[in-house]
């Protein structure tokens, strides 16, 4: 059997490389991309867990402000406390080098005394190790990283000014941070100082971000979690460090399932291809087959032969396509590095880490899919009764017949596909979600053939050249179906999710301009590069105060919570403004009179997403942790919001002071007087805030501008894997016309011997090619908005629970045809040369 | 347009030392050693010779199929081992018809369509052609079944078919390569006397390949072939 297989299989690869080679290549780039997917997503929880790891790698249990920074006074007890090993406080701010504004610094600050048993990293300063204790040598010593260093163009011994707190401050890079051999990945932003410094620089005198601890060995983590909630305040988390990992993984999960699932688009695409090449070979081979099976192979055995053979260029294309994906992974990791920095949180994603666990599970996935792909063709091979095997078009007959069942599949499969949306949104598993847009796709894909015979009954072209292009179409349903099938995959892909964006872009379009209505925003440009994380200085509102032909200003603070081991984000504006100048729509009631009811009341209001999140409705008490301990707010109203999947709870800004004590902002907000230039307050504003730190004064129209990058920068990747799909599918065109080049060799020859001129045959097999790219755009268009709709009223709301307006880009929709029919042609239009140059004698020959 | 040989101008075709060969160099096949043989207009030629001897090629040269290595083959006054892929195309439109062993007919088709495939591709309207086929498929004897698809009919009928596709064009060249060996000895002689009659009819030259000494027994003159040359 192994001996037959060598013989045949690797035979029939040589004769047909271009063949072998385009489906090596189409398997290699849908696999690609998933691997680069899930290396992305990988590195960038690695890179998180990294940074984590790198001042506190080995403890074991954190305390974490929530929110906010808390009382150092803390430390002395913790670190007292019995059962408690060691224990480090660390501070962590942002910082801008004044010399290159574009970069930021993740500043640590830490105690060099007792940090030691928790560090991963050794610092350097001529290539020799330093004690961390020589921070206290030198106040202004910085330890940078050398890949920073570089970015920055200091060495060591050179001086950096910093942005902070109290104005531009000179640091002197004095040491190099070397990280530990396990500690691979770490944001190479990190910069450390020795605390106090850290502390009086950047306004956190009195206040620690973090302590780590290690527990003694023979003590109970549990019960000393327990024993330290008792001694700190409720806004103080007590909890294990890898509990922030799977926050992470939790914050991220749905941006990384977003691509994840994309890039599933493009392995299902691979898989039609490899289904097209085993229904292909068994066509082409199926007079072997017959002499096999008449010679004695059992019918498992064909189905064997044939599954291998897909194997084998499974492997192939799974190799190449493992080793393009890490590639693609590089190419990717920036613009993914950047999304989550400004949607979620501080990353900076340098390395690709693959774990051989997560290679295995491609390769198994991958190799799955060949199985699957192949398992049926190889199947409808094996049962081919000897004699019919020998017959030319049984397959394509048996195909025919069996249209009226794909047609009845079909109607089967959308049923499920409305089902699983109604138990998805019914509050069962999110997953469901995904089974709607998958047995969507799977309802546009059976209905192919049935749209092929009924094209080929409706249409009647006069001409003899268009008419004999489209029998050959409907007479070659099964293999047609099958590309068809790819490309209305491919095609549903594109425009579901160019609609979903398209309507999402204009609904945040058309809230930015109902909601955003201030003439000019301020705020620390370090918020620009890394989110919402600086505070603005007190002398900037007082600035702002004095500004002539202000109208009015609203101001913004921004806190990250967490609730049920979830984060949320806590944004506290000041509602008497909101209620005359934000018109966010609400549920239930006018914003206006919510906002004035709420203002200085334990009110909030809570955004869409965190509704669906939290499952908290209009109405009912929402419990907060503040540094007062946990208090009860009441839900007034739920608000459209675009801003953060994690989820927003609003709260006005008195309110916010009176129980978080905090009087600090992120940004202003400022309304100017009717007939007041924006520019020129812009201007005297920058000039004015040019003493007090590196601040951004921005217009409406920047603001919307930032959005609309931070939007597309967002959706950017998609793009790149809907290009892959579009590509394999492509691809499948192209081989579909080699092969039937190939299979219809006679038959081009007899029309060729009748008479039919080069130009004529060219036109031919360019007019299939068009049939190809039309039934596929038609199709993949009427499946791309039926995507679209799951999309935007059942994955989304299931994930992220926005409010999608559909908005149609009309353009695009009318274009994707005609770009879809002349890629066609173009993919077409080499197999269609060859046949019009091939040897008559040679093709008419042929038996 | 094609020139013909005016009365007085017998020779319809005329082949000069035609050689062709096929393969790579070092294992290179000649089929064709210098053939040389006229035929004149009108006349029902048959070739025969066992399997490989070239009469095949020879005919596939005749048609325009391919390129021969040396020599010269006029039709008419018109070289064909001059002519380019267009003028070739042009000649088998308007100029020749031809019958396969394997009919050779396109199974997408229904038969009436296989028949007015040449008519339709040379531009003649399709009333006139719907006129043609409907006389040639009477003549064939195949009027019940025009609408047939390729696969339902019998191997004698398909070749009938084929016959009947042809001569659709009114070709001045019919070349018939094995027309009989595919089918039963009742069919073949139906077939054979069917192709006589029709080319006598339309004054068309025949020229037919043949293993089959009664067929070849229909045709004016019978020459025979071996290893690439013409016996006379």
């Amino acid at each position: 059997m192994f001996l037959l297989f060598c013989h045949h299989s690797f035979r029939y690869f040589s004769r047909h490389k271009l063949l072998s080679f385009l489906n090596v290549f189409g398997i290699a780039l849908g696999v690609a991309i998933f691997v680069s997917v899930q290396a992305v997503n990988h590195s960038a929880l690695q890179s998180f867990r990294a940074s984590i790891d790198i001042v506190s790698g080995k403890a074991n249990l954190e305390l974490v402000g929530n929110g906010l920074p808390f009382d150092e006074t803390i430390y002395p007890k913790i670190r007292s406390l019995k059962g408690i090993a060691a224990a480090t406080p660390l501070v962590e701010t942002v910082a801008t080098p004044v010399s290159v504004p574009d970069e930021y610094l993740q500043i640590i600050g830490l105690d060099p005394f007792s940090n030691g048993p928790f560090r991963t990293f050794t610092l350097k300063q001529n290539g020799h190790a330093i004690d961390p204790l020589s921070f206290l040598e030198n106040p202004s010593a910085l330890a940078l990283t050398e890949s920073m260093a570089a970015r920055l163009h200091v060495r060591l011994g050179d001086p950096l000014l910093l942005q902070t707190d109290s104005g531009v401050r000179p640091f002197k890079v004095t040491f190099l941070i070397a990280f530990n051999e396990d500690a691979v990945g770490v944001n190479d932003h990190i910069a450390m100082m020795d605390i106090a410094n850290a502390q009086e620089n950047f306004g956190m005198s009195g206040h620690l971000s973090r302590i780590s601890c290690q527990i003694a060995p023979d003590q109970d983590l549990d019960w000393i979690a327990q024993e330290i909630r008792t001694l700190v305040p409720s806004d103080v988390l007590v909890q294990a460090p890898d509990r922030r990992g799977k926050q992470v993984d939790k914050m991220l999960g749905a941006f990384e399932l977003n691509l994840t699932s994309l890039s599933l688009v493009s392995l299902l695409v691979g898989m039609f291809l490899i289904y097209n090449t085993v229904s292909t070979a068994v066509m082409r081979r199926r007079s072997e087959i017959g002499i096999l099976r008449a010679l004695g192979l059992q019918a498992i055995q064909v189905q064997l032969f044939f599954i291998c053979e897909a194997l084998v260029l499974g492997i192939l294309g799974l190799v190449l396509g493992i080793l393009g994906g890490l590639g693609l992974a590089e190419l990717l990791i920036g613009q993914v590095s950047e999304t989550i920095t400004s949607l979620y949180l501080l990353l900076s994603i340098r390395e690709i880490f693959v774990s051989p666990l997560s290679l295995l599970g491609t390769a198994a996935l991958g190799l799955g899919a060949v199985i699957l792909a192949a398992w049926f063709p190889a199947r409808e091979a094996a049962l081919i009764p000897p004699v019919q095997a020998l017959q030319v078009g049984y397959l394509e007959v048996s195909f025919q017949q069996r249209t009226p069942r794909l047609l009845f599949l079909a109607l089967l499969s959308a049923l499920l596909a409305l089902c699983l949306g109604w138990a998805s949104l019914a509050g069962g598993s999110h997953w469901l979600s995904f089974g709607t847009a998958l047995f969507t796709l799977l309802t546009f894909a059976l209905c192919v053939p049935t749209s092929i015979r009924w094209i080929t009954r409706c249409l009647r072209p006069r001409n003899i050249i268009s008419r004999v292009a489209l029998r050959t179409f409907g007479s070659s349903l099964h293999r047609n179906s099958i590309t068809i099938a790819a490309l209305v995959t491919a095609i549903a892909m594109l425009v579901g999710v160019s609609v979903m964006i398209f309507s999402f872009r204009t609904t945040v379009n058309q809230w930015l301009n109902e909601t955003v209505k201030a003439d000019l925003f301020i705020t620390d440009s370090a918020n620009f590069r890394a989110g919402t994380r600086k505070l603005v200085r007190p002398e900037v509102e007082h600035i702002i105060r004095n500004l002539s032909g202000l109208e009015t200003y609203d101001t913004y603070r921004e806190l990250e919570l967490t609730l049920h081991g979830s984060p949320f984000k806590l944004s506290a504006i000041r509602f008497p403004v909101a209620a005359s100048h934000n018109l966010l729509r609400f549920h239930h009631g006018q914003g206006s009179t919510i906002f004035r009811r709420a203002a200085n009341q334990d009110q909030v209001c809570i955004s869409e997403p965190f509704a669906r999140k939290f499952g908290f409705h209009e109405g009912e008490t929402l419990s907060l942790s503040t540094p007062a301990g946990i208090l009860p707010f009441t839900v007034i109203g739920v608000f459209q919001d675009y801003t953060s999947d994690l989820g927003v709870v609003m709260i006005d800004s008195q309110t916010y002071q009176k129980h978080w004590h905090d009087l600090s902002y992120n940004s202003f907000a400022l309304y100017l007087q009717k007939g007041v230039s924006s520019k020129t307050v812009q201007a005297t504003l920058k000039q004015s805030l040019l003493l007090l730190g590196s601040y951004m004064v921005y217009s409406n129209q920047e603001l919307r501008s930032q959005v609309f990058r931070i939007f597309d920068q967002t959706f950017r990747v998609t793009y790149l894997l809907q290009a892959v799909a579009l590509l394999v599918s492509g691809l499948g065109i192209f081989l579909n016309l080699i092969i039937m080049i190939a299979e219809r060799r006679r038959e081009i020859g007899i029309l060729r011997s009748m008479g039919t001129s080069r130009f004529q045959m060219i036109s031919m097999i360019l007019q299939e090619a068009a049939l190809l790219g039309g039934l596929g755009s038609a199709l993949g268009l009427a499946a791309g908005l039926a995507l679209t709709w799951v999309l935007s009223n059942v994955i989304n709301i299931a994930f992220f629970g926005w409010t999608i307006a559909w908005a149609t880009p009309w353009l695009f929709l009318c274009t994707l045809p005609f770009t879809v029919i002349v890629t066609s042609l173009a993919s077409g239009f080499w197999p269609a040369r060859t046949a019009a140059h091939g040897n008559i004698s040679q093709a008419v020959k042929m038996e | 347009m094609l020139r013909l040989p005016s009365d007085n101008y017998k020779n319809m075709i005329s082949i000069n030392d035609v050689r062709k060969s096929y393969g790579p160099p070092e294992c290179r096949v000649e089929v064709l050693r210098g053939v040389s043989l006229k035929i004149q207009q009108g006349e029902f030629l048959a070739l025969m010779g066992p399997s490989g001897c070239g009469k095949s090629t020879l005919l596939h040269l005749l048609g325009g199929f391919d390129q021969m290595d040396s020599g010269e083959i006029f039709l008419g006054e018109n070289a064909i081992h001059q002519m380019n892929d267009q003028q070739l195309t042009r000649l088998r439109r308007d100029t020749i018809g031809i019958i396969f062993q394997f009919f050779n007919l396109l199974p997408t088709l229904t038969a009436e369509e296989n028949i007015q495939l040449p008519a339709l591709l040379q531009g003649q309207s399709a009333p006139a052609v719907r006129a043609r086929t409907t006389q040639l498929l009477a003549e064939v004897g195949l009027s019940q079944k025009a609408d047939k698809k390729i696969h339902q009919l019998s191997g004698g009928e398909m070749q009938r078919i084929a016959l009947a596709r042809a001569l659709i064009g009114n070709p001045t060249v019919l070349l018939a390569d094995e027309p009989t060996g595919n089918l039963d000895s009742e069919s073949s002689r139906n077939v054979i006397s069917l192709l006589r009659e029709l080319g006598r009819e339309h004054g068309t030259t025949i020229i037919m390949v043949t293993h089959s000494t009664e067929i070849a027994a229909n045709a004016d003159r019978c020459l025979a072939m071996r290893d690439g040359n013409l016996l006379i």
